[in-house]
């Protein structure tokens, strides 16, 4: 009988090598899969001898995960808010002929061009030109402005779908989790892919993923609005369709965030902020129309000082010769009276350093923003390569396959000793 | 304890760290090609205000150069034009003074020739045209004063009543000074030429005209001489005038110089602005260059630096992609 039970013994080591060999190949397999995490036989002695699999064991570690997942979402919000303000940046242009100052001072040398031979023409029609660049590169940046906005609502709009439809899938997946899990089935691989759901909505909202038992889990953001339990919320946005300026939550233009048709506050206690999500709502709402209303008190500026003389107002443009000789002459003057347009240019005084103001209040906050974006893509940088550490190392995988090589080895041994000890017995 | 670590940790710190050293050598490439900072904001801290100011600044000493070179080109032209009315005036005073000159009728005619010679030439001088605009129109384009022959004519009617040379020459002052004789007859500039803004806080006024007093006496006496030479007055009377034209001319000699002196005043202020605002321009880009210059030699040790680490980043990665244990199994 023992030698039997040697056989069987022997049997059960060689099954264990093989489901072992398979875990090793799956795990190598998956070296490169994001958010795979490393699975291991958990073995344990038979009753009746030998060795059995008691179950697979996915290594994560939550805690871990769980703050990735919040240093992500912070990085992604200052990710957004730093390339906007950049943009923004960038629009009106550091220095150079290109940027606003530059326009500005490109329209002084014009009018000091002209004022110093008003006779010509051609110099009157450069002040027309230098002015219409100047409006025009003001209304670039008030559409680079708006059209960031846009981008922010597109954002925001597709950001609710996505976490939407992963709340669904979630939601599905917990339930798939329990019955597999019930039926002692392998959930390694829906564990996994929920986990890489809670990662696409994480980028989003800073979530916290509560352990519910049974391997289920609930999801809340990080202030404590309640996302998943048992039942998937519902985020609700309306997506305006084209953002002008003076558009905003305030004038019912634009649509807040909702949870389950109730408002869902973007900073605060029960709230969704912290993540890109709320940064999108963030350029959208804040940041853009502060950069707008800055760039609205310039122009206002330079057309108050232009009042009167036509150069932004078109007059000008069809007859450049009024900017010399005044809105209510009949035709063209002597040709040598300069005094409006000196008058012009001493009204000039302080508009380049108030176009350098639109500027620095850009600049002043993207350098901010990127130097914090900087520190919480670093963050979240540390905080993923010790996630990565916990994945799979082939060498590792590899020492195993060897003991696995050796174990099976050494069981197929046994059960060739103990064919020959039959072998022997029947021999006799 | 670790016992593993994950294949993509390291492949992930290997990549972040490539991407930033990368990132870190192209910014320190273009600050060394351009000897400027690559990113001025982040350089300023975000406080554009000092370099706006400068930009706005040398762009402002930049256009103010043209000015600056009009209002020279203009004030030049004009002076030249007067020293070569002073001149010829000179020149005529001393034929008109000389007895042997203007005491013979022969001598007188070639005299009162030269006169109307001279006269013509005036009217031509007065009315040059520098790059475009008048010298003495005021805010006028057109030229300053009408052909020789208009007003010689009108002088003619003027002074067609005249027997003795005092009427004559009274004659001639009233036309002169009449609203209604040069001023509309042979004047057809306007006004007078704003100043010229040739700095942000200077202007410089460059306003003489064909209607200022000391060029319409300077007017007076050539065109009496001018008069002469078309047989104005006859026996006595004429050398009596021609003796009065070489008077005019001199008592006219002490209002060119001062009308001279007024532009030469004006020159040295456009010259005195023109220096200080080359000066500027250098001190300015200077201070500009300070705010956003790379220190070359600090740029060239990090990029030195970087280019070392990024080498060593990749001996790593080759090195630890040939650790593996399945190549040795």
């Amino acid at each position: 009988m023992s030698l039997t039970a040697a056989l069987s013994i022997a049997r059960s080591g060689l099954t264990v090598s093989s489901r072992a060999a398979e875990m090793t190949s799956q795990n190598v397999a998956n070296a490169l899969t994001e958010g795979y995490g490393l699975r291991e036989l958990a073995l344990s002695s038979r009753m009746t001898g030998g060795v059995a699999v008691t179950g697979v064991t996915r290594f994560a570690d939550r805690a871990l995960i769980g703050d990735r997942r919040i240093a992500d979402a912070g990085a992604a919000a200052d990710g957004s808010v730093a390339a906007f303000l950049s943009k923004i940046e960038k629009s009106i242009g550091t220095t150079g002929a290109g940027s606003l100052g530059g326009m500005v001072s490109g329209l002084e040398t014009a009018l000091i061009d002209a004022a110093s031979q008003p006779q010509s023409d051609a110099r009157l029609a450069a002040v027309v030109s230098a002015g219409g660049a100047l409006a025009g590169h003001v209304r670039g940046i008030t559409d680079q402005t708006q059209g960031a906005r846009q981008d922010a609502e597109t954002g925001i709009a597709s950001a609710v779908d996505e976490i939407n439809a992963a709340l669904k899938q979630l939601e599905d997946l917990n339930a798939r989790i329990a019955v597999d899990g019930s039926q002692g089935r392998d959930v390694g691989a829906l564990l996994d892919q929920r986990q890489q759901t809670v990662d696409r909505i994480a980028q989003h909202v800073p979530l916290r993923e509560i352990d519910r038992g049974n391997g289920q889990i609930a999801l809340m953001t990080k202030d404590g609005a309640m996302l998943l339990d048992g039942k998937a919320a519902q985020l609700g946005f309306q997506k305006a369709g084209v953002i002008v300026p003076g558009m905003s939550v305030e004038s019912g233009a634009l649509s807040g965030l909702t949870l389950n048709g109730q408002p869902l506050p973007l900073s605060g206690a029960g709230g969704a902020g912290g993540g890109n999500l709320a940064a999108q709502f963030a350029i959208r709402d804040t940041l853009a129309p502060e950069a707008q209303a800055a760039l609205d008190t310039f122009d206002a500026d330079l057309r108050a000082r232009f009042a009167g003389t036509g150069l932004f107002t078109g007059e000008a443009a069809a007859e450049p010769w009024r900017l010399r000789d005044g809105l209510d002459a009949a035709a063209p003057g002597a040709g040598g009276d300069a005094s409006r347009l000196n008058g012009m240019l001493s009204g000039m005084a302080g508009l380049s350093a108030a176009a350098t103001e639109v500027l620095s209040g850009v600049s002043t906050k993207r350098v901010t923003a990127e130097a914090a974006a900087a520190f919480s893509t670093a963050r979240a940088d540390t905080l993923r390569v010790a996630e990565l550490q916990g994945g799979v190392d082939t060498d590792t995988e590899m020492q195993k396959l060897l003991m696995i090589e050796q174990a099976y080895a050494a069981n197929a041994k046994v059960i060739q000793t103990v064919d020959a000890m039959m072998q022997a017995l029947l021999g006799i | 304890m670790t016992i593993s670590l994950g294949d993509m940790a390291q492949s992930f710190a290997l990549r972040r760290q490539g991407g930033a050293l990368k990132a870190e050598q192209q910014r320190l490439g273009s600050e060394m090609t351009t000897g400027l900072v690559a990113d001025t904001g982040k350089h300023l801290r975000g406080g554009f205000s000092g370099i706006g100011a400068i930009d706005a600044s040398l762009s402002r000493l930049e256009a103010y150069r043209g000015a600056l070179a009009s209002a020279t080109m203009l004030a030049e032209g004009a002076q030249s034009v007067l020293s070569s009315l002073t001149e010829m005036s000179d020149d005529l005073a001393t034929l008109f003074s000389d007895p042997a000159m203007s005491g013979t009728a022969a001598g007188l005619n070639g005299a009162a020739a030269d006169a109307g010679q001279r006269f013509r030439s005036a009217i031509g001088l007065l009315n040059t045209n520098v790059g475009g605009q008048q010298l003495f129109s005021g805010a006028a384009t057109g030229p300053a004063l009408v052909d020789a022959e208009t007003i010689l004519v009108a002088l003619e009617g003027a002074t067609a009543g005249a027997a003795t040379a005092a009427e004559f020459e009274a004659a001639v002052a009233t036309w002169f000074d009449d609203p209604a004789g040069y001023a509309t007859v042979a004047w057809q500039g306007e006004g007078a030429r704003a100043p010229s803004a040739i700095g942000a806080r200077e202007s410089v006024a460059l306003d003489i005209t064909a209607m200022d007093p000391a060029i319409r006496d300077t007017l007076k006496a050539l065109s009496m001489g001018a008069l002469l030479d078309r047989g104005a007055l006859d026996g006595a009377a004429r050398s009596a005038l021609g003796e009065r034209v070489g008077a005019a001319l001199i008592a006219g000699k002490d209002g060119r110089i001062d009308l001279q002196t007024r532009l030469g005043s004006a020159e040295a202020r456009i010259a005195q602005v023109q220096t200080r605002s080359e000066a500027e321009r250098t001190a300015l880009g200077i201070a500009r260059n300070d705010m956003v210059a790379a220190d070359p030699y600090e740029t060239a040790v990090r990029f030195e630096a970087v280019s070392s680490q990024i080498e060593t980043l990749h001996a790593v990665t080759a090195r630890l992609s040939k650790l593996s244990l399945v190549d040795f199994l």
